[in-house]
Formats: C-alpha cells, sequence, structure tokens
C-alpha cells in the first residue's frame, strides 16, 4: 500500500490548475496602455519629446536621445543655452520639490551626443528658397532637407545664422557654437547663397523658379523710441550695437540701458565688458518681477553688477552735441484687454546723468523688402495657422510674423511651414490638430513622419500623477564662471552639466505619460495578469483581468485607462 | 533482556527501538517520564531523532502531522487535559491519513481536579478516527508501540497505545526489551515518501465539496475497518519473532460460562484473579480483555460472548447523561444476535480508585442474584453487600 | 527578463482589487520553486484554491486555523532529518490566525526559533468569515462586530515578535513592491523564525474602491500609520523607507471603515501615529544598526 498513488486516493490532493477558471468575465473594464505627453512637451514650441529624449539619457543611450531631439529640433546646443524652457514652468516636478533643468539637460545632448541624420528619398523632391538664415528659415530649410526637397537658402549678411550669430552675445551663446550647429545642418546639402539680399520684386521671380517660398527675414529694424534724439552722440540702438560693438564711441563712465528684454540685458552686460570702469544701469518700465528677459540673463546680469530700475520709461534726452542725461518717468505697465501692452504716466519723474544710452524696445519689420499687401495693421507678415501668406506657394516664419520672439518659435515656425509646404507637394490634406500636442500650438515632426507612438493629445498633469513613490530630491545646479572674472571678456558664463550630473537629474524626471518600466502595474496586479513583454511592454491576459484597475490608478505616469471592452459582460 | 521498567519507562524504550525520528510532545502528568526519558535518549545519541519542545499538545500534534506528511516517523504522548486540549487535532491527523503512534497515558480529565487513573481522556476521543489498543501492563505497551508502527505505515492511520495512569505508567515491573536487530527485522523499513512532492507540486488537503468529502471519510471508514486484520497479522507476526502475542480480545476461561467479566487495561489483572478465585468456589466465571476498541471487535466479542448467559462490563469511565463507555458499546455490537447475554454495566476505579479482585467478586456474586439488568451503570463507588 | 513566472496562477477567486493576493505572488516570486507553503483557514485559503484546483505552482498543505507555525515546524525539522536541503518552508496566516488564535503557537515556535518564514497577510479583520473585528483591526475602524467603531488600538504586534529575539522581523505593504521583495529576499537567506507583517489591504472590508489598493498602503507608509522598518536579532532596528508625513487624514478618508470619524477622532488618531512615531525613532536610535 505504499505507492504515491495512495495519497490521491486518501487525501485531497490537488493539482488542477486554477488557469481553467477565467476570471476575466467578472469585470467589463480592461486596462488599456496608451503613452501620452508631460505638460513639458505641451508648453514646448518645438513639441520636443523630453520624457522620452531624458529616459534615453539616463540609459545611456546618448545616441538615440540626440535622435529624439534631432527629430524636432534641429539645434539643441543652441536652445540648451538661450531658450526661454516654457518646459520647465510647466514641468509637474516643480509641484513636488523643483522642475527638472530641461535646458541643461538638452544642452548637454547638442554638445557631447551625435548622431548620424538620415534623409528621405523622394521620388519628386521639390525646390523650395528660404529667404532669411535665422533660426526660422535654418529650421525650415532642416525640414525639408530632411523630407528629401532641395533647398536654397538666401542670406543677406556674408553668413549665415541671422541673430544667432549677432544678436546674442558670445557669453550666452558661443559663436562656436552655433557654427557647430550650422556646420551639422549644410552637411545635408542645402544651397547657399550669402550677401544676396531679396527684394520686392526677387520675391515674385523666385516664386516662378522655385516650387516655394519661406520668408523668414527677421525685423532688421530697431522700433524708434517716441522721443526726440536728434543728432546727439551717445545714443544707441540695441540689436544695432550687439551686431556693430566698435560703434560704440569714447569711454563711458555712466550708460543707461533702456528696456527690459534679452536684448536691453545683454546690451548692458555688453557694454560692462567693453566699459570695465562705467557704471551701467538698466532702466525698464516693467516691474523688476516681471521683465520679459530671461530670468538666468536677469540673474546674471545683477551679479555683474549692473542695476535694474524698473517703473519708469524716458521722457527726453537732454543734451545737444552729445546727450548727458535722461529724464525718465515713473510708470505703470498694463495689458489692455485686447492684449495690448499700454503704460500709465505716474507722477514722479528723476534724470539720470549719462554719457551713453542704449535703447532697446524691440524691432520691427523692414518694410522695403517686401509688398504691403503681406502685412497686417500691426505691421507683421501675415501667415495662417500653417505659416501660409495670402500669395500661394509664399509661406512665412520667424520673428516677421509676429509671434513671440524668441529662437525657439522662431525654430517651430519653420518646422511648421516645411510640414505644410511637404503636405502640399504630396497633394496630402492633414488637419493641423493631428500634429499639435494638446491644446497649445506647437506641432510635431515626428508625428508627422509617423514615428510617433505616444498619443499627443492626451496631457498628463500634476494631479493624474502617482507622487507618492517620488522622493524628494535636491535639483541641478547650474555652474557659472564668477562674475568678477568673466566680464573681463566674453567667455561663456554658464558651463555645460557632466554626464553625471545630468543622468542624476534626468533621474528626477516623473517621465510624465511616458512609461518608466517601473514595473508597478507589473507587480501590482492580484490577478497574475499583466504581462511584461521582452520589449519592457506590457500586456493584459484579458482572460483573467478583473477590471479592479489597480494597475490605472497607482501607474505614476498615468499611462493606464480602464475601458470598456469590446463585448464585455459583467457577471454578477 | 529482561529490564525492571515502569510502564512510561517501556514506551520510552520502545520509542527508541522503533527509531522514530521525531517526536513533539507537551509535558503532563503521568506521562512526563515518558517525554524526559526521550530527551534524556535524543541528548545521549540512543536515539537518533529529534525531539521539539512543544508549547501546548494541539501545536506538538500539529507539528507531528506535517512532519509526518513529510516523510518520517513521529512519536508523541499526553494524557487528560492534554489529549483534550489535542482534541481538534486529532480529527485532523486521521483525516490527513498519517501514521503517528501516540502513547495515551489515562488520567482523571477535569473537573473536578484530580490525578488517578481514568479512561475517559481517550475514549472522549473515540470518534476522532484514531485506532485504538488499551494495553494492561508495560510490556504490552512496549510491544504493542512497536506493532502499531507496522500496522500504521502499512494502512496510513494513527494509533494509540494506552495505559492506566500511576497503575501502569508509574509501577515497576519486569520488562523484556527486544533486540535492536529483531525489531529492524519485524519493522518495515523506514521509506515513508514526502507527500510534498517538489518535481511535481499539489496542494494537500485543501476544501472539498460534499461529494469528495464522502468519498473521502468512506474510504477512511473501510481503511479503518481493513486495519483489525493488519492488527491481527502484526501481532501473530510479532508472536512468530519475539513470542509474545495478545490477540484483538483475549478470553479467558470463557467456556460454557455462566458469567463473563468484560475488562480494559490494568483492571484486567485483578479480574484474572478474581476469575480464579471464584472458579475454585464453583462458579463458572470468565473473563474477556479488550484490547482494541478502535475499529471495534466486533466478531470476536460475538464470539466470545454470544454463549454467556451473563456478562459484567467494569467501565473505568463514565459519559454522563448515559454510562460506561465500554458497556454501552458493547451492548450495541451484541444488539442484532437472536439472542444474547444479559449486560451490566458497572463503573468503578474512577481516578484509580481502588478495585481490588474481591470487589470483582463481589459484584459478580451481586449479578448472578440478579434477574434482569437496569439500563444505566450500576456505580461500584458507594455499593454495599 | 521578467515574463510570466510567477508562482501563484491565474484564474484564482480573490475579490477583484485583492490585496493579499498581491502580496502572496510577490512573495512566491522571491522565494522560488523550491518551496513548501503552509496555508491556514483566511482568504488565502480561497485564493489557493478548493479541490482539485491549485493556484499555487508549489506544493501546500491546507492546515488547522491556529498551527500555521507549528505546522511548517513541522515539515522544516522533517526536512531536516531527511537531509533535503535548500527548501524554504514559508507559511502564510491572516491577522486573525496571527495576532489572536494563532498567537500562542506562533510564540512558541518563536522561541524555539524553529526554521521557516512566517508571513501575515494582515487584511485587519477576519475577512473572510465576513469582516469581523480581530486585534490586529485598528482604533476606531467600522466591522461589523464594532459597528460604532473600534474602541481599542492595533496591538502592537511586531513588539510581541521583536521580542522573542527572532533573527529577522520586518513590516512590508504591497504598495512598495521592490521594498517587499528585498525583505523576504533578505529572510531567504537567513536561518530560523523569519517573520514578515505584511499591510494587505482589502477594499471589501475597507469599504474602499478596489483600485485603490495600491495608493492605500502607500498611503498607509506615507502618513506613518504603518511603518515600514525591519529588525535584525530582536535588537536592531531600520526603517527602510522614510515617510513623507502625509497627515493620517489622506489615509483615512479615502476607505468607508473610517467613514463615520468626526474631526476630534481623527486628530486623537493623528496623535497616537505621531506617537509611535517618535517611539519607534527612539527604538531605532537605542541601537544603531551599522
Amino acid at each position: 500500500m505504499r505507492r504515491q498513488g495512495l495519497f490521491e486516493e486518501i487525501m485531497p490532493l490537488s493539482r488542477v490548475s486554477t488557469e481553467t477558471q477565467k476570471t476575466g468575465l467578472w469585470g467589463s473594464l480592461k486596462p488599456m496602455y496608451e503613452e501620452g505627453v508631460g505638460p513639458c512637451r505641451e508648453a514646448c514650441p518645438l513639441a520636443n519629446d523630453i520624457p522620452l529624449f531624458i529616459s534615453q539619457l539616463k540609459n545611456g543611450e546618448l545616441e538615440k536621445a540626440k535622435e529624439t531631439i534631432l527629430f524636432e529640433n534641429p539645434f539643441p546646443s543652441i536652445c540648451g543655452r538661450v531658450c526661454y524652457h516654457p518646459c520647465q514652468e510647466s514641468c509637474n516636478r516643480r509641484e513636488l520639490d523643483s522642475p527638472i533643468a530641461v535646458r541643461a539637460i538638452e544642452r548637454f545632448l547638442g554638445d557631447h551626443a551625435s548622431y548620424h541624420i538620415p534623409l528621405l528619398e523622394v521620388r519628386n523632391p521639390k525646390k523650395i528658397a528660404i529667404v532669411g538664415s535665422g533660426p526660422a528659415g535654418l529650421s525650415c530649410a532642416y525640414f525639408l532637407l530632411r523630407l528629401g526637397h532641395k533647398v536654397s537658402i538666401f542670406e543677406m549678411g556674408d553668413s549665415l545664422g541671422g541673430l544667432l550669430r549677432y544678436g546674442i552675445p558670445d557669453y550666452r551663446l558661443p559663436k562656436e557654437v552655433v557654427e557647430r550647429e550650422i556646420k551639422m545642418l549644410l552637411a545635408l546639402n542645402p544651397e547657399v547663397q550669402l550677401k544676396r539680399k531679396v527684394k520686392k520684386d526677387d520675391l515674385f521671380s523666385m516664386l516662378k523658379v522655385y516650387d516655394y517660398v519661406f520668408l523668414a527675414p527677421g525685423l532688421t529694424e530697431a522700433k524708434r523710441i517716441g522721443i526726440e534724439v536728434g543728432e546727439k552722440k551717445g545714443v544707441y540702438y540695441g540689436l544695432e550695437f550687439l551686431k556693430n560693438r566698435s560703434c560704440l564711441e569714447g569711454s563711458v563712465k555712466r550708460a543707461v540701458i533702456i528696456g527690459g528684454g534679452d536684448v536691453a540685458m545683454d546690451a548692458a552686460r555688453t557694454l560692462r565688458r567693453l566699459r570695465p570702469k562705467a557704471e551701467v544701469s538698466i532702466f525698464s518700465p516693467e516691474t523688476i518681477d516681471s521683465l520679459p528677459a530671461l530670468k538666468e540673463n536677469v540673474e546674471e546680469t545683477k551679479e555683474e553688477g549692473i542695476d535694474i530700475i524698473g517703473g519708469y520709461l524716458p521722457v527726453s534726452f537732454e543734451g545737444k552735441k552729445r546727450i548727458h542725461s535722461v529724464i525718465f518717468q515713473a510708470t505703470e505697465v498694463r495689458k489692455s484687454y485686447t492684449g495690448e501692452i499700454i503704460f500709465i504716466p505716474k507722477d514722479e519723474r528723476r534724470e539720470e546723468k549719462v554719457d551713453a544710452v542704449i535703447i532697446c524696445i524691440g524691432q520691427r519689420v523692414n518694410h522695403e523688402i517686401f509688398d504691403r499687401d503681406l502685412f497686417e495693421e500691426k505691421g507683421f507678415l501675415k501667415v495662417d495657422e500653417k505659416g501660409r501668406t495670402n500669395v500661394e506657394r509664399l509661406y512665412g516664419g520667424g520673428d516677421v510674423i509676429g509671434q513671440k520672439a524668441s529662437v525657439s518659435d522662431a525654430i517651430a515656425s519653420g518646422k511648421r511651414a516645411a510640414i505644410f509646404i511637404d503636405m502640399k507637394a504630396k497633394g496630402l490634406e492633414l488637419p493641423i490638430e493631428e500634429l499639435r500636442v494638446g491644446s497649445k500650438n506647437s506641432v510635431s515632426f515626428r508625428k508627422y513622419v509617423n514615428l510617433e507612438k505616444k498619443n499627443l493629445r492626451k496631457v498628463i498633469f500634476f494631479p493624474y500623477l502617482n507622487t507618492l513613490v517620488i522622493e524628494r530630491e535636491k535639483g541641478l545646479e547650474i555652474e557659472k564662471e564668477n562674475p568678477v572674472e568673466r566680464i573681463r571678456d566674453f567667455r561663456e558664463v554658464v558651463r555645460t552639466s557632466g554626464l553625471e550630473e545630468v543622468r542624476k537629474e534626468g533621474g528626477r524626471c516623473l517621465s510624465c505619460g511616458q512609461c518608466k518600466g517601473c514595473d508597478l502595474c507589473f507587480y501590482l496586479c492580484p490577478d497574475v495578469s499583466v504581462i511584461k513583454k521582452e520589449e519592457g511592454l506590457y500586456e493584459v491576459d484579458d482572460n483573467y483581468c478583473k477590471s479592479c484597475g489597480i494597475c490605472a490608478k497607482t501607474c505614476p505616469s498615468h499611462i493606464i485607462e480602464m475601458v470598456e471592452r469590446d463585448g464585455g459582460t459583467s457577471i454578477g | 533482556m529482561v529490564e525492571l521498567l515502569s510502564g512510561n519507562y517501556a514506551i520510552a524504550e520502545a520509542v527508541r527501538l522503533s527509531k522514530v525520528d521525531f517526536i513533539a510532545a507537551y509535558p503532563i502528568t503521568p506521562q512526563t517520564p515518558i517525554y524526559e526519558k526521550i530527551a534524556e535518549m535524543v541528548s545521549q545519541g540512543s536515539l537518533k531523532g529529534e525531539m521539539m519542545r512543544a508549547e501546548s499538545e494541539h501545536s506538538a500534534m500539529a507539528a507531528c502531522i506535517s512532519a509526518s506528511l513529510t516523510g518520517v516517523r513521529v512519536f508523541t504522548a499526553s494524557s487528560s487535559q492534554g489529549i483534550a486540549f489535542m482534541h481538534e487535532m486529532l480529527h485532523f491527523a486521521s483525516g490527513n491519513r498519517v501514521p503517528i503512534v501516540m502513547a495515551c497515558v489515562n488520567r482523571v480529565v477535569s473537573a473536578p481536579w484530580a490525578f488517578g487513573s481514568d479512561q475517559t481522556d481517550t475514549l472522549s476521543q473515540r470518534d476522532t478516527g484514531w485506532l485504538q489498543l488499551y494495553c494492561e501492563n508495560g510490556q504490552e505497551a512496549l510491544d504493542t508501540v512497536i506493532m502499531a508502527y507496522r500496522v500504521a505505515e502499512s494502512i496510513f492511520l494513527p494509533i494509540m497505545v494506552i495505559i492506566d495512569g500511576f497503575y501502569t505508567s508509574h509501577f515497576i515491573e519486569p520488562v523484556d526489551v527486544p533486540r535492536e536487530i529483531d525489531v529492524d527485522s519485524y519493522l518495515p523499513s523506514k521509506n515513508l515518501p514526502n507527500r510534498f512532492d517538489l518535481k511535481n507540486p499539489a496542494f494537500l488537503q485543501n476544501v472539498v465539496d460534499s461529494y469528495y468529502f464522502s468519498e473521502f471519510k468512506k474510504r477512511q471508514f473501510e481503511d479503518t475497518q481493513k486495519a483489525k486484520d493488519l492488527i491481527i497479522e502484526a501481532d501473530r507476526e510479532f508472536g512468530r519473532v519475539f513470542g509474545r502475542s495478545y490477540g484483538i480480545v483475549e478470553p479467558f476461561e470463557l467456556e460454557g460460562g455462566e458469567v463473563g467479566i468484560v475488562t480494559s487495561g490494568s483492571i484486567t489483572s485483578c479480574a484474572r484473579i478474581a476469575v480464579e478465585a471464584l472458579r475454585e468456589k464453583g462458579i463458572k466465571a470468565g473473563l474477556l480483555k479488550i484490547k482494541l476498541f478502535r475499529p471495534f471487535p466486533y466478531e470476536e466479542v460475538i464470539r466470545y460472548l454470544r454463549n454467556v448467559k451473563k456478562v459484567i462490563v467494569i467501565d473505568r469511565n463514565v459519559s454522563c447523561g448515559k454510562g460506561g463507555i465500554f458497556c454501552d458499546e458493547l451492548k450495541a455490537a451484541m444488539y442484532n444476535l437472536e439472542e444474547r447475554p444479559k449486560v451490566y454495566g458497572f463503573i468503578g476505579g474512577l481516578c484509580g480508585e481502588d478495585l481490588p479482585p474481591e470487589t470483582i467478586e463481589k459484584i459478580t456474586l451481586y449479578v448472578l442474584n440478579q434477574e434482569k439488568p437496569p439500563d444505566v451503570p450500576i456505580w461500584i463507588h458507594g455499593m454495599t453487600f | 527578463m521578467d515574463t510570466r513566472d510567477d508562482l501563484l496562477r491565474q484564474g484564482h477567486y480573490a475579490c477583484p482589487g485583492c490585496g493579499m493576493a498581491i502580496a502572496m505572488k510577490l512573495v512566491l516570486r522571491v522565494l522560488g520553486e523550491k518551496t513548501i507553503v503552509v496555508i491556514i483557514p483566511s482568504c488565502e485559503a480561497v485564493i489557493s484554491g478548493t479541490y482539485p484546483l491549485s493556484a499555487l505552482k508549489v506544493p501546500a498543505f491546507h492546515s488547522a486555523f491556529v498551527i500555521a507555525a507549528p505546522t511548517a515546524a513541522g515539515i522544516s525539522r522533517a526536512l531536516k532529518i531527511r537531509e533535503e536541503k535548500d527548501v524554504t518552508v514559508l507559511a502564510f496566516a491572516g491577522d486573525g490566525g496571527t495576532y489572536d488564535i494563532g498567537l500562542q503557537s506562533l510564540s512558541g515556535a518563536a522561541e524555539r526559533n524553529e526554521d521557516f518564514i512566517y508571513v501575515c497577510l494582515d487584511n485587519e479583520a477576519y475577512m473572510n468569515t465576513g469582516i469581523q473585528a480581530s486585534s490586529s483591526t485598528p482604533f476606531c475602524s467600522w466591522t461589523i462586530t464594532t459597528p460604532k467603531g473600534k474602541k481599542e488600538k492595533k496591538k502592537r504586534l511586531m513588539d510581541i515578535i521583536v521580542a522573542h529575539s527572532v533573527p529577522y522581523a520586518a513590516t512590508a505593504t504591497v504598495g512598495y513592491p521592490e521594498d517587499l521583495m528585498e525583505k523576504v529576499k533578505k529572510a531567504k537567506e537567513k536561518k530560523g523564525t523569519r517573520f514578515i507583517h505584511i499591510l494587505s489591504p482589502c477594499p471589501t472590508g475597507w469599504r474602499m474602491r478596489e483600485d485603490l489598493t495600491g495608493i492605500v498602503s502607500m498611503l498607509a507608509c506615507e502618513t506613518k500609520v504603518f511603518p515600514l522598518y525591519e529588525v535584525f536579532d530582536g535588537d536592531f532596528y531600520r526603517i527602510t523607507k522614510m515617510p513623507k508625513g502625509l497627515p493620517v487624514r489622506e489615509y483615512l478618508s479615502i476607505q468607508g471603515r473610517f467613514a463615520h470619524l468626526n474631526e476630534e477622532d481623527i486628530e486623537e488618531i493623528q496623535r497616537n501615529v505621531d506617537k509611535e512615531w517618535e517611539r519607534l525613532l527612539y527604538l531605532v536610535k537605542r541601537h544603531e544598526k551599522a
């Protein structure tokens, strides 16, 4: 009576698997995995897939990370130095401790990672002329070249780059960086014509020779201040001064910069470097807290011993042959209900004795280039949401169309036009919503070339995240050159962070909308129904999933939604 | 080799000779010397087994059950309150079909609190599915423990080997301790299988429905009945190897008897003397000792008692609300006979109260003068003759 | 890498959202195939399957309510006698089978340092029999036998176990699976009585939405209601996850069994939680583990 089989007869021995019980019939909802986007990507003018390149960096896949960025932005080293980082302002992590230093990470990848850009082969490449080689024009060229078209760039200056080359001083954007990134673009073989100024009539003949023309000449003239300057020496305009520093005459004891934007900051800091003994101040109508310039630029300006005084507008320049003082009036700046900026003068006035004034109140269009018909009342080039002007096959972008005057937004307008030019060339009619991220305006090139796997509509905001799993951590510290030393010359002020630093910072990224492979759904499924596939994807076994929804609720990045299963029945 | 041993120590020797692997027990008077002796044997190495100092009898039996399932030979011992405490586990053991041998040293179950021999502790557990063998003296206990392992590991049912507390457990008598080599040849070599098979895993003893419960319980019932033959065989083989045999009941001078006295345990020794004295006085009295109580030996009881006119059953136990347990089971066993003896149940010797041969003579004479037996037992305590 | 190699099978009958099923799955995942499991009457028995089914890919035994510990002890002793090495004996018990009826037998086994891993799957009441309070039920919690809220506090079970100087004792919860699995791994590498106390939320009994199991157990840790720590040899305490110190209200508000609480109750609970936390910190400091 000693056979093993005996025991089955005398006591319950169970070997049949419970897998015969299809508990998937208990519920009608099933988890659906769908990656979305973080608010960072929605805010980025270039729709950069930030969580993706950060996670690729974390995994040590530097080439892949660079590839991801180059899908949406040809100039990461440039943007990594000068972008106003709206991504950081909407980063979900700011609700926990501090936002991710995305810009520094992009800068690192721009400087230290490389990727060979593939070009598409098209049967019928079109010929497109790009007018202006600032960030908008170069961007449009880049994306059109990637799409396989033939591009000719027309630049009136003697080198490519536009504002990138002369509008931002070396201490913020070294010329070698600009050269390096433009060289990457030139490797894609556009035709380049330097010293070619395009005028009104040229446009129409261009339209005969080229299939499409993209206009991005920039705003080459400074806005004139509404007070009399006369022939006084010592009065300069911001961008002209930055472009040609040697126009600064004589020694300067006391200089005043008028304006609150980045050009004002840069003008002041440039002057500080050229005239170390001068006392330099910035007067801006905006209050100190609401200066339009980049916060980092403002901070660095202050570090360099430059005073910024807010709430003042100049009302007159005193002096005959040379300026000797400026009279300021206290002013309140408000936005009208139409969005216009209005200045409300207050009583106080003050006089500043100066021997140099630099006026940085913005730029305007040089109308000699194009027809008046192309322009709207405010004086900007009129384009629709696809970048089209009211002339067929003529597209526009950059500062000239009156959008936010930033490098990133300019690059974005170039990308947009390239996409819609290509669409037109192929006879496609995709609505722009298909390419947009969330409810904002940026369009994704990656989505356009069908390589985007995420649902761009699904923006994951902070309340959706499960942050219980996150530990508070200190963010990346950006290293800067010593302010006393750095003003001796135009050396770059901010250093590129090291690999370990950016990887550590990248570790703080919550990967909003992007699966981190944290395995919480896999470990927390009570019914062993989340299966982990080899490629790091997850799948749900419908035969056993009871629709409890723990996976969806616990996912830190909110990737899982419980949806009705087709033909689902619930039992009991 | 003959040694002077108490009943408890005789049992301990049997455990050693049976090469038990695992003992889990808890001390309780009058079982403690068994537990202590085993501890000594383990620490000296004469018993190469493991001993667990359980913190209660219930846990002791629990550990025995799971160890037995894992495929080792197990032993435990208890008395009185301890046996009562492990009641749940006794059902669990028999249902799990584990070949555990437990020495039970009968003692009163309180209340009231007292220390004396009384079979109510083991008899209260007669429904738990354990086989029960009542032994008269230390020699029989030693022999029965060894026999029990042979039977248990063959039929996979647990067995109680039962002795009277204090009378058998503590009295020192000459006991013939068998040779190890002979016990090795008598007991099967230990190859109890480990029911937790890592290569072919199963969930043991999980919940069944009423259909399968009946299937398994019916099988257990049938196997319990089959165990009787195995015990008879084991006893016969024991006689062949060691020269001592006990049977499952022992009839003594019952042929042509007017009256048969039925006893179990150590009372039997007094009853033997009483029967001889009665025979000398010319009364045809006989004795039936009941050793096997579970499974109940219907055949043998009927065979030896059917032609006796009057039967006296002496119970050193009581089930309040009914009567002496041996008596009631015996009556039930003979119920279907066309002609059956008159059965007189007596309750005596509770808590070891003295029950000498003279008293047994007196109640026999008393019974011979009675016409009809009462339905309820007669208490010897307080009887006047 | 990982695919579906769990030792708990699909198709078991746990309620949707069951924390105990998650705990069982994770523990078995770490311990591997050479494991013998003791199951006792509890939801775990229902999950593990009724005859002839089994939800466990390893050998298991359905023992009685009181005796998870001595059953496991008997198996591990027998394995040693049979010289079957490297087999882990695991006992699963609920809070009822550990804190109440099983406490004596667990204490006995722990004192003898019997060699097995004991996992208490704590859902804070007798849930299998229908939500009756146990001594693990927290202060103020509704159950069917404490309809106005339990007046007594939750028994300090870890203190009792630690008092036996067991080689390893730890608390864990399903919301932090890697912490839990790390602890099971540590337990596996030791010998003697190893104890893991897993808070296993029960949506049915805690009266909460079944998708909140992960979140509520994370909150239990972050609000310090159920801190995650381990104790070595009965003396050295180490906290494995520093709580964020969220207010206890966040934990209570998502559970229906605390829905009847008023402000005073919540404040009292907060005071109790803070006091227990201070006490734990003191125990950590008293003997800093290197």
